[in-house]
């Protein structure tokens, strides 16, 4: 197990608390930490460089403004400001339509929506993106959380609001699906090349 | 594997789907004004202490799993007081190239301090020579730290991120301990990784280890789970000297 992320958990949490009781040092340096994380999220499910600016602002204008609301057992500060992004994320969408369906919402939150249709686009020929499409959007959310932003499933589980279990299962049996649906092509492909 | 090939088209899927342009990584100095004067209106320095931080026992609590695997207890009965010489470690050592106009004495001391503090050092010893030159030579000695050097250099980065990636190393604080067979047996245990499965071939060790030493004994190893993600590994050696052959 990576001593790393605890290591870098317990940093953040520490910071915050000292940035609670008014450290400015503390809470600089968790903007500077944070910042390529939060903007990263954003920049890969939000087309356009001033929405993008826009959004990680106002991320961290919440997170300023709720900064005394966090103890340790919300989870690790990193899960904490994604899960503030991730809201904005989904406002924001919600914002730029006028009527908009649940499902629709969730397209465009991790790991669906804009980013899918793109690496579709991009990837027409992949036989993992086919596969991929046909997933429901909550698995694919999971997916691209975990391989996309590079959650652990404690954080995806806080962002969420699931079990760290439930998300583990969720993800094994994900990948167990597009396993069995991509072996037989695999295996085709593979005796296709004997000659 | 099939399922690392997977997980690994998986990351090149997504990462390559949607680059984020490179920019997007440096905080822009107008956000980090605005957020800092927000900031102290919300949250004005005070003379309160912080809230209290859980220190090792809490942060060692939260993450049993990755700390607190295997618990040892080692008893040694009289006959194990032989003298016996051994290399141990004792700590990790980190020096570091330090900018004189850009590091302060007091700046020094609160990154040693927080450093030791979140990897648990039991002891800290703060160093700085100064030889006139443009650069400080900070050495920091921590006693009792037992991570491995990644994780040590990551930690100093995630305190210092100015810190240039070159500008530090750090090598273990190790020594030779002239003490007793029991003690270095005991040493040794400490860095297998215990478990039921294990418990015949660590006796078989200890039995070989006083074989070599010259000494006859015994070893009764006793493992205990608690069902909270600990591990209770008691080891009782009886040991005495060979007696000549009459």
């Amino acid at each position: 197990m990576s001593l790393l992320a605890p290591l870098r958990d317990e940093i953040q949490a520490r910071r915050v608390a000292r940035a609670q009781a008014g450290d400015a040092a503390a809470f600089r340096a968790l903007y500077r930490d944070l910042y390529p994380v939060v903007a990263g999220f954003v920049g890969r499910r939000i087309r356009g460089r001033a929405d993008v600016d826009d959004l990680v602002a106002r991320v961290f204008m919440s997170f300023v403004k709720h900064l005394g609301d966090y103890s340790r057992d919300r989870g690790s500060v990193h899960a904490w400001i994604l899960t503030m992004a991730r809201n904005a994320i989904i406002d924001h969408v919600r914002a730029r339509r006028a009527v908009v369906p649940l499902e629709a919402v969730v397209e465009h939150v991790p790991g669906a929506g804009d980013l899918l249709g793109e690496l579709l686009a991009r990837e027409r020929v992949d036989l993992l993106g086919a596969q991929l499409a046909a997933l429901p959007a909550d698995v694919r959310e999971l997916l691209a959380l975990r391989y996309g932003d590079g959650l652990r499933h404690a954080e995806i589980a806080a962002m969420l609001g699931l079990r760290e279990a439930a998300v583990k299962q969720r993800v094994s049996r994900a990948l167990r699906e597009l396993r069995a649906r991509l072996r037989p092509d695999a295996e085709k492909g593979a005796a296709d090349c004997v000659v | 594997m099939w399922s690392d090939r997977l997980s690994a088209r998986l990351r090149r899927l997504y990462g390559g789907a949607s680059p984020v342009p490179e920019d997007l990584s440096d905080p822009p100095a107008a956000l980090e004004q605005a957020l800092l004067r927000e900031h102290a209106a919300r949250h004005p320095p005070t003379r309160r202490p912080a809230p209290a931080r859980p220190g090792l026992r809490g942060f060692l609590a939260g993450h049993r799993a990755a700390f607190a695997g295997v618990g040892l207890a080692l008893a040694a009965a009289a006959a194990c007081q032989l003298p016996s010489d051994y290399e141990r470690a004792f700590g990790s050592a980190v020096s570091c190239d330090l900018s004189r106009e850009t590091w302060s004495d007091g700046q020094i001391e609160g990154l040693a301090e927080t450093l030791a503090r979140t990897l648990g050092a039991h002891g800290l010893a703060v160093r700085v020579h100064d030889g006139g030159g443009p650069t400080l030579a900070l050495r920091l000695d921590m006693w009792g730290v037992e991570v491995d050097d990644g994780a040590l250099l990551e930690a100093l980065r995630a305190e210092a991120p100015e810190l240039a990636t070159d500008a530090c190393r750090n090598e273990p604080i190790a020594g030779t301990v002239h003490g007793t067979l029991g003690g270095r047996l005991g040493y040794g245990l400490l860095d297998l990784d215990l478990d039921r499965a294990d418990a015949a071939a660590t006796r078989l060790e200890i039995l070989a280890e006083l074989e070599r030493r010259g000494v006859e004994g015994g070893a009764q190893i006793d493992i205990r789970d608690d069902g909270d993600g600990k591990r209770a590994v008691q080891i009782r050696i009886e040991a005495h000297p060979r007696r000549a052959p009459r």
